[in-house]
């Protein structure tokens, strides 16, 4: 085989691999990634303060 | 010839676009040939939360003769049929800053309780196992004080690390045999600030 034939053949072989090094790097998905998102969570800055007043039972008293 | 020339091109455009991509993943990754950065920022969390939100004696009466009855959040009362309470509400600074500490609340001491000369007061104290909450400063409000609608300072460096970020809120209220007797209830709202 002729030395121009067998470097053609190599560049041929050359192209090949570059288109397909192309589309390779070209599918990297390098989509920015997904992160957790994060929340704080709020506190509770109020208390409460209850109770029931009630009257006071009659007593009875007896005459 | 042409085929070389066209091979070059393809390797160079190949070659472009590989430095391309590879630079996008070394920033979302941190993949790195040498070096490599990780920045972020934490941002300044003020938050404070009440862990023992509620404070309730239930039901009951000033006893008959008498004038009057007090209750607080330290288990004393001479009232008759209310609940013995002995832990008042726990304040805790859960952020990540010191903070200056207010306190106030929806009602004083007419408004809740009612009646002739009632009395509804706090006092606060660093939570139990919380020494040092207040930081280098003192309490303010370090012996029993009447409530008010307008806001008290309690602390002005309430601090946010473990095991001394926590404040009791001791309440006590007097109740006079002239109050309506009803439901009462109050809020207590803790504000806290970012030190400058």
């Amino acid at each position: 085989m002729d030395k121009e034939k067998i470097v053609v053949i190599l560049l041929l072989i050359t192209i090949v691999l570059s288109i397909g090094s192309v589309l390779v790097t070209l599918n990297l998905n390098t989509d920015a990634l997904q992160t957790p998102s994060i929340s704080s969570v709020g506190g509770k800055n109020t208390g409460n303060v209850n109770l029931v007043i009630k009257p006071a039972p009659e007593t009875n008293t007896q005459s | 010839m042409l085929v070389a020339i066209v091979a070059v091109g393809f390797a160079t455009i190949n070659l472009i676009i590989t430095i391309d991509k590879i630079g996008d993943i070394q920033t979302l990754t941190g993949y790195a040939v040498d070096t490599a950065w990780a920045n972020l920022t934490i941002l300044s969390n003020v938050i404070v939360n009440f862990t023992t939100e509620n404070v309730s004696w239930g039901s009951g009466y000033v006893p008959s003769g008498s004038p009057s009855c007090e209750l607080d959040t330290q288990g004393n009362t001479n009232c008759t049929g209310f609940v013995t309470v002995s832990t008042g509400l726990i304040l805790e600074n859960i952020g990540n800053e010191d903070v200056s500490l207010n306190l106030s609340s929806s009602k004083a001491a007419a408004a809740f309780i009612g009646g002739v000369s009632p009395a509804f007061q706090w006092n606060v104290s660093e939570a139990a196992g919380n020494a040092g909450a207040c930081g280098a400063g003192a309490l303010n409000i370090s012996s029993w004080t009447d409530i008010t609608t307008a806001h008290q300072i309690a602390c002005n460096n309430f601090t946010f690390l473990d095991a001394r970020d926590a404040f009791e809120i001791d309440l006590r209220i007097v109740i006079p045999v002239t109050a309506s007797t009803d439901a009462k209830g109050a809020t207590i709202t803790a504000t806290a600030t970012a030190l400058a």
